[in-house]
């Protein structure tokens, strides 16, 4: 599972439905390539959340 | 003995037999392909996203109205669980310059063999459309896409080179 993995994941597990598009091109998976992400449903989630669920996998 | 110049813009006729090296032929209609244009996404683009978002397009100004255009999309994919699906889907489909759905195809995964729903499938689809816009002017078509379970990636270039990347190439078939 590569970070990136971990990421969308994380958002799954914390935010159930999210709808969103991101463009990754296997660079760093960091706060950068969250705030690029472009949402569609209403997010609540912050970078830290997420890296925090993404250490549990 | 030395051969005399031939001026073949004059007084030349007839028809080589096909027996002697011709054609046999006395004339040649016009070529049919008339132009072929291309584009490739750039980015891997990845989507939980229900509702269809444009990818990327290329634009093609026919010479005569009377032309047909064919369109060929190749598109590489990624499906992946995202720990939410063991049968992760999506959808692409084909808009014409008025966003008309002209063709449609559909990446579906077989079942996640991870019971945490964690497997990858990448490949790729073909779509194709001989389509009739009637214009001489620039007509645009797009490329979209959309989850239906899981996460679903559209392939682009990796590295800057197009070799690998989802593309679209339009050609011009004259009347």
């Amino acid at each position: 599972m590569t970070d990136f993995d971990k990421m969308t994941i994380s958002i799954t597990n914390l935010q159930a439905n999210s709808e969103y598009s991101v463009e990754y091109d296997g660079g760093s998976v960091d706060e950068a390539l969250f705030n690029s992400i472009d949402w569609v449903s209403e997010n609540n989630l912050t970078w830290s959340q997420v890296q925090t669920e993404m250490d549990k996998l | 003995m030395a051969f005399a110049t031939i001026d073949v813009t004059k007084g030349i006729t007839g028809v080589t037999p096909v027996a002697n090296g011709g054609t046999g032929a006395t004339s040649f209609a016009p070529g049919k392909v008339l132009q072929v244009v291309e584009a490739f996404q750039t980015s891997n683009n990845y989507t939980t996203s229900t509702s269809y978002a444009t990818l990327f397009s290329k634009a093609i100004t026919p010479s005569a109205a009377s032309s047909t255009i064919l369109v060929i999309a190749s598109i590489g994919y990624n499906l992946y669980g995202n720990g939410s699906s063991s049968f992760p889907n999506g959808t692409i489909q084909l808009l014409d310059n008025d966003d008309n759905v002209i063709a449609r195809t559909f990446a579906n995964a077989s079942g996640n063999v991870s019971t945490d729903q964690t497997d990858q499938w990448n490949s790729s689809l073909t779509l194709a459309k001989l389509d009739s816009p009637n214009t001489t002017s620039a007509h645009t078509y797009k490329i979209s896409y959309k989850v239906g379970s899981g996460r679903f990636g559209i392939l682009g270039a990796s590295g800057g080179s197009s070799d690998n990347a989802s593309t679209i190439t339009l050609i011009e078939i004259g009347a």
